[in-house]
């Protein structure tokens, strides 16, 4: 028997159309026009760089869940707002997005300063808030609502302490951090000298700066007459790039090592040549290979005049697909009335989460909710970031 | 009913005119003041230990925090005395950066960690009876004798002296005053973010009262008023212009000044509206002058 | 260890000492303090990184960074300052606020908040003098302050137009009165001081591959209290005092604390300025009146 082509043809179409147009699984579909979400990035001020590359990330999250139809068949949408990366304007628009905007969960913000500030009036906002970059230890556990999918220092620093300490056979070592920055300062002060103690390197001195410190001769200087093997920084990547460079213009050639404020491409890209063999204790690769990553990438730097996203932003794609999946799963049905009854339910989502195979690598929530995936090793080569196995 | 972040906006406002009319004290005596960011932190800090580690009640932390904040202002102010104008401005100025290094470097108020642990005291009523009591004491002291003696002070001190009115004591009682105000908006400011560092208590502090009672007039009290609610409301309603928004808070700061140089209230507009809204004649009242000409003050100024 | 301390604090003083020089140029013949100078320095720096990009010559980047920084120094005078001629003294500090803050916002907007480095122009060699190193960049840097700094001198000291500017420092009306036009000195103070400090934006771009739309503040606020140090309206006592301060801080975080450095400088502002007010060089006393 012949069955004609067409016929053929037709059939197999008209069972694709069946098959996509039956309801996703059991997942609920949700009421109303949209899903509300909210993000309070820093995109002006300091951490302008960390919030613009979250917004483009979101942004391009968003997108894509739209096209893709929505979470439960409802476009979302997430308002965006820029604090500053000031303590006092995360507080206030954390508020306006919980108490006027009623988005249903908040992404950010970004500075473990804001994040600390904004932490403890969680319980009385009784809503998720979940920060793609925060890495200052301790901070996830002052609420029951406070979630940072992204790793402490602590962390994202003993992995690269390893490879740091074997790779360039480090004995003795010097920590110069920021006191003015929350995340460098705890690593400076308390992160990087536990590892150190850990793992047998000898701390020779502590020295600081401030992060508008231009000048860092002084340190280097000093540094150059302690004569350690290396040379460990908690600092954010502008002031870090620029201790590596004058550090080689003094003729400073010890290894460097540094952590989460240092893990965005732009630090290997303002080092260059001088940063050459440093390592980076980081929470996310940007030029991982894997297709999700690629196809992120490429829409990262359409929108980014040709800029890699850092931690932040990858981290900040991921928060908006793990949201999007926990109200699917833990149903939540968008209807006003039910505001307070979803809020929860997302906490519950986050609480629970395992797993979560994202951009930035696999994520599970701890019991305090931070995030416990593994750490990235990083080095600095050829004005880029490549990966280390640890 | 207010929404939330409306009432949110509010709560800082009224922070935001404390810190302004904390400026206006020592300016009724012609002494500016670049370092009121600083005796914010000492207040701030001050009242955060002594609810958080020490347990007191919010009134008696606060009310100690304001004296002790206004003491150092005694201490502070007495250089005060030396020194004027561009001199003092900068005399401040260095004081409220060595008080962030010192909070910067100090561990047991957490150092650049910052200090958190306060507990949610600064509401709504709370900042707007606070700050009516400021207004109220500026308004005092401005129709009071003691304000005759400033305004005589800030035109000419050496009539002042002559005329038998203690310059020294007025300028540093003002000083001291003024600084225990900025105490005040500094315990208001950490009992309403929970959370304080010292990099929040920098120059960017010091200059925004400055700037609230130069945009607002620095004639009367009212300047600070209507200069702080100007600027903090500005960059809200700038909002809809995004990241360009602090571009245009800028400029729009450039025109005011250049429209009204002796800012958007003086004694013209206060009058005025006295006028209007009591349709009685104000003859009572003390500082006289309904001239809208700019105040001279004759010891930091060049005529040309 | 020392000597290397002392000439990293130089070179460093050599830059404050760029900016106070503007500082005190123009508060010389107004008696005004400009407070958006440290965002006229930032400007320098981002007009001689664009430059170097387009050129890869420093010199072209510095006299490029000049010229703009002294056209913007020129229009700041007819924005912030001529409008408010005859009032409140202390308007012209709002005006220069917002200026600052228009010049850092749009120079966001326009090149982003990111910062950036100026690309390698030289090789850095590092010579041995003796006992002390020193870089090419070092070299470099001192070379072109004190060429800076010493041009100006000559041009104060032997020229109409330095002769003006003197005389409208010393007294303005006078200076009128004796037929100089005061309008047009304040004008030159203000390209003069403003392309220095552009100068001073591309030297630290150089030495420090800082350059962001917020390095200005900072460094306004060092070279106010250089200004402070050397005296109003003082251009020697700006240099001294650039060169002090700069070696103080760099002494006091090599030798004492780091994380105390700003309150070296802030310190010694506060004992000057109470012990003497006038300034390090000020010989006139202190306006007191």
């Amino acid at each position: 028997m012949r069955i004609p082509r067409k016929l053929t043809w037709t059939a197999a179409l008209t069972l694709m159309l069946v098959l996509l147009s039956a309801p996703g699984s059991t997942e609920a579909k949700l009421e109303g026009k949209t899903v509300k979400l909210g993000a309070i990035y820093p995109i002006t001020g300091k951490g302008a760089e960390w919030g613009e590359h979250s917004k483009i990330a979101t942004q391009i999250a968003v997108d894509e869940i739209n096209k893709a139809g929505g979470i439960g068949g409802v476009p979302v949408e997430v308002v965006i707002h820029d604090t500053a990366t000031e303590v006092g304007q995360a507080i206030s628009l954390a508020r306006k997005l919980v108490q006027e905007e009623k988005v249903l969960a908040v992404i950010g913000p970004c500075f473990s300063s804001e994040f600390e500030a904004l932490a403890p009036m969680l319980d009385r906002l009784q809503t998720v808030i979940v920060s793609q970059c925060s890495a200052k230890p301790g901070l996830s556990k002052l609420s029951t609502w406070a979630f940072r999918n992204s790793l402490t220092s602590d962390k994202q620093l003993e992995p690269a302490v390893k490879v740091w300490r074997n790779r360039y056979k480090v004995k003795t070592s010097v920590i110069l951090y920021d006191s003015a920055d929350a995340v460098s300062a705890a690593e400076g002060a308390k992160v990087l000298p536990a590892l150190f103690k850990k793992y047998g390197v000898d701390v020779k001195e502590l020295l600081t700066y401030q992060t508008k410190d231009i000048d860092f001769s002084a340190q280097l200087t000093k540094i150059k007459g302690l004569a350690p093997d290396g040379i460990a920084l908690g600092a954010c990547y502008q002031q870090a790039a620029n201790i590596v460079r004058q550090a080689r213009k003094l003729g400073l050639k010890q290894p460097f090592l540094a952590g989460a404020c240092t893990g965005s491409p732009e630090f290997a890209n303002l080092v260059g040549a001088d940063g050459e063999g440093s390592i980076i204790g980081s929470a996310g690769w940007p030029d991982d290979p894997r297709p999700k990553n690629r196809e992120f990438l490429k829409k990262f730097m359409e929108r980014s005049g040709g800029k890699k996203p850092n931690y932040g932003g990858m981290r900040a794609y991921d928060n908006v697909y793990i949201t999007k999946i926990i109200m699917e799963k833990y149903g939540v049905t968008n209807k006003p009335g039910d505001l307070e009854l979803d809020r929860e339910k997302i906490r519950k989502g986050w609480a629970e989460l395992k797993g979560y195979d994202g951009i930035a690598g696999l994520t599970s929530m701890d019991e305090v909710g931070d995030g416990s995936g593994a750490a990235t090793v990083l080095e600095v080569k050829s004005g880029g970031f490549v990966k280390l196995d640890q | 009913m207010l929404s939330p972040y409306f009432e949110d906006v509010l709560i800082q406002l009224g922070i935001n005119m404390i810190l302004g009319l904390s400026l206006y004290f020592p300016l009724a005596a012609g002494q500016l003041s670049l370092g009121q960011g600083g005796f914010m932190a000492v207040g701030a800090y001050t009242a955060s230990w002594l609810t958080v580690a020490m347990g007191w009640p919010w009134p008696a932390a606060f009310g100690t925090a304001a004296v002790a904040t206004a003491l150092l202002g005694g201490v502070v102010g007495l250089p005060a005395l030396r020194v004027k104008g561009i001199y003092l401005v900068l005399l401040t100025l260095a004081f409220g950066e060595i008080v962030r290094v010192f909070f910067l470097n100090f561990e047991p108020t957490g150092a650049a960690q910052g200090y958190r642990g306060m507990g949610f005291v600064t509401t709504l009523p709370l900042v707007a009876a606070l700050t009516a009591l400021t207004a109220l004491l500026a308004s005092r002291t401005a129709r009071s004798r003691v304000g005759r003696a400033l305004d005589a002070v800030r035109t000419d001190e050496l009539a002042a002296d002559v005329i038998g009115i203690d310059v020294t004591r007025m300028k540093l009682m003002v000083f001291a005053i003024g600084a225990g105000v900025a105490g005040l908006a500094g315990a208001l400011w950490a009992h309403y973010a929970l959370f304080i560092d010292p990099e929040e208590f920098g120059l960017h502090r010091s200059i925004m009262p400055f700037t609230f009672i130069v945009v607002g007039g620095v004639e009367t009290y009212w300047g600070a008023i209507v200069g702080a609610t100007l600027l903090t409301l500005l960059p809200e309603w700038l909002r809809f212009l995004q990241e360009w928004r602090l571009a245009f808070f800028g400029l729009a700061m450039i025109l005011v000044m250049v429209i009204r140089p002796q800012g958007l209230v003086d004694h013209r507009v206060v009058h005025g509206l006295r006028r209007l809204v009591r349709r009685v004649g104000s003859g009572a009242r003390s500082r006289g002058g309904g001239s809208s000409a700019p105040r001279q003050d004759p010891h930091t100024r060049r005529e040309r | 260890m020392l000597v290397e301390q002392l000439v990293n604090g130089v070179m460093l003083g050599a830059v404050y000492a760029l900016i106070a020089i503007g500082y005190t140029l123009i508060f010389g013949v107004l008696g005004l303090l400009h407070l958006a100078h440290g965002e006229v320095f930032m400007v320098g720096a981002f007009a001689g990184l664009v430059a170097v990009r387009a050129t890869g010559s420093i010199l072209i980047a510095i006299a490029f960074a000049m010229l703009v920084t002294g056209v913007l120094g020129i229009a700041i005078e007819r924005v912030a300052f001529r409008p408010l001629r005859g009032a409140h003294h202390l308007a012209p500090l709002a005006t220069t606020i917002g200026t600052g803050i228009v010049l850092q916002e749009t120079t966001r907007g326009y090149f982003g908040a990111e910062q950036q480095g100026f690309p390698p122009t030289f090789a850095t060699e590092v010579w041995q003098l003796g006992p002390v190193r020193i870089s090419s960049v070092q070299v470099f840097m001192l070379l072109a302050a004190v060429v800076l700094m010493g041009a100006l001198q000559l041009f104060l000291a032997r020229t109409r137009a330095g002769r003006a500017i003197r005389a409208t420092a010393e007294d303005p009306s006078v200076a009128t009165l004796l037929g100089v036009n005061v309008t047009g000195v304040v004008l030159l103070c203000f390209f003069i001081g403003s392309a220095l400090a552009g100068a001073a934006g591309v030297l630290v771009g150089i030495a420090y591959n800082s350059v962001h739309p917020f390095i200005g503040v900072q460094m306004g606020i060092k070279g106010l209290v250089v200004m402070m140090l050397g005296g109003l309206g003082n251009v020697p006592g700006a240099m001294l005092g650039g060169l002090l301060l700069g070696v103080l801080e760099v002494l006091g975080a090599g030798y004492l604390a780091s994380s105390y450095r700003d309150a070296f400088a802030f310190g010694a502002l506060m004992l000057v300025l109470l012990a003497r007010p006038e300034g390090l060089l000020g010989l006139r006393a202190p306006r007191r009146d």
